[in-house]
């Protein structure tokens, strides 16, 4: 089989997975970032600021676990370009650590200022503020060296691109970099524009502020995604799923808010996608079981959550018309033993994905030296290729 | 000493005027706001 085929053949396990259609084997799509630096024998430092290493580190791990697909070949974090500009102040790494930190570009009253014109906003506000006094000094040679890494950066992604159509790895899905991903209003407020304090006082405190800035980002950005969505042929079966959204926002709501600020916004877009018969991945980061009787009634296929924190078995008797993707957890492959991970991963594969509806996967993001062991990593992952389902 | 880049739009302007080559003028608003979001997310 040649990689073209191969690629065909995973997209076709996915799909059929997430539309609960019976497959011989369960699709492993390997939640893994920067856990593969550790596994190659370099460190954070040496992979983000150098490309040779970075791919260097997603060719040992694609020679080395069978897996389906992965979250990241390599382009997820990368600082060439940040760094050429200068110092910034909320992303940081070293050796071992990636992180931000918790950030807001706007307050409660600025938020309708972002939205006249983000351009505008971006250069006379947040750039600014994070480079400091800096900023007024970017001359020619900086914003030259800065474009040239950009170039870099690019020419990076197109060519780990190549790579992943030689491994035949399909993508996760068409929401990249070059496209724009879908984010619901309450999530670009939380994790960028607002931040996780000032976003939960907002709530409570400036309602309406929040409801104008959601309903216009509503009009705004989201009524065109909506069209293209509408004018769209429907799958793209050139990747894992037709979407792919991120939901955090939701663990510092209650019900009520979640009423008023996300969930009325989330169904439009929701119903969109299965009026075209699409698969959606939602990463549903902290637990999304409080919330489980929104989505019961949405029929099976259109929806596939991510699990991080809520139990795989008690959420399919919640939601039974969801696929699930996850289940193998980071503190089992982390502190388990290969014998005690494959055993959960046959539960997992037996019981949730006996009749379709499972992807495996792991429930965080693998990032850190000590998410996983690789021992446990190659039994766990040579286990679900060869394990036929029942 | 202040950079010419600094105000907007004008610094915007010649910020992409100075260092987007010629052949890339085309899509000069792709390439500038795909610079910004890398600018402002990383």
């Amino acid at each position: 089989m040649n990689s073209k085929e191969l690629k065909a053949e995973r997209v076709k396990l996915f799909r059929d997975a997430e539309n609960f259609r019976k497959t011989d084997r369960v699709p492993y799509f390997a939640n893994v970032v920067t856990w593969k630096v550790f596994d190659a024998g370099h460190t954070l430092d040496e992979a983000m600021t150098d490309f040779n290493v970075m791919e260097e580190c997603v060719l040992h791990f694609l020679n080395k676990y069978p897996v389906d697909a992965i979250m990241d070949v390599g382009i997820r974090n990368q600082f060439n370009v940040t760094e050429a500009f200068g110092e910034g102040s909320y992303y940081y790494y070293d050796k071992e650590v990636v992180g931000v930190h918790d950030h807001a570009h706007c307050t409660p009253e600025t938020l309708q200022q972002y939205m006249d014109d983000p351009i505008r906003y971006a250069w006379e506000v947040i750039l600014p503020k994070k480079y400091g006094e800096s900023w007024e000094k970017k001359d020619k040679a900086v914003w030259k060296k800065t474009f040239s890494e950009y170039m870099a950066y690019i020419k990076f992604i197109l060519h780990m691109q190549k790579v992943m159509n030689k491994y035949g790895l399909p993508g996760l899905s068409p929401n990249n970099p070059m496209k724009g991903a879908v984010v619901p209003a309450v999530e670009t407020l939380m994790s960028d524009l607002l931040g996780i304090q000032q976003l939960s006082v907002a709530m409570r405190r400036n309602p309406d502020l929040i409801d104008a800035f959601v309903q216009r980002w509503e009009e705004e950005r989201m009524e065109p995604i909506y069209k293209k969505i509408r004018d769209s042929k429907g799958p793209d079966y050139k990747y894992c799923f037709d979407s792919s959204i991120l939901m955090l926002a939701h663990n510092v709501m209650n019900k009520s808010q979640f009423e008023r600020f996300y969930w009325p916004y989330l169904k439009k877009l929701l119903d969109v996608y299965a009026e075209k018969k699409m698969n959606i991945r939602i990463f549903t980061e902290g637990s999304i079981l409080r919330l489980a009787d929104y989505f019961k009634d949405y029929p099976k296929g259109l929806l596939t959550f991510h699990l991080e924190q809520d139990d795989p078995f008690e959420f399919r008797k919640a939601l039974p018309n969801v696929a699930i993707m996850g289940g193998m957890t980071t503190d089992l492959l982390s502190k388990g033993t290969p014998e005690e991970c494959v055993a959960y991963a046959k539960r997992l594969c037996d019981e949730l994905g006996s009749e379709g509806g499972f992807i495996f996967s792991e429930n965080k993001m693998l990032s850190y030296r000590n998410d996983a062991k690789s021992e446990n990593m190659l039994a766990v992952s040579e286990f679900v290729q060869s394990h036929r389902i029942a | 000493m202040k950079s010419r880049y600094t105000s907007f739009p004008e610094g915007y302007n010649r910020v992409a005027k100075d260092i987007i080559p010629w052949f890339m003028r085309p899509v000069k608003d792709m390439l500038m706001r795909l610079l910004l979001t890398i600018l402002v997310d990383g």
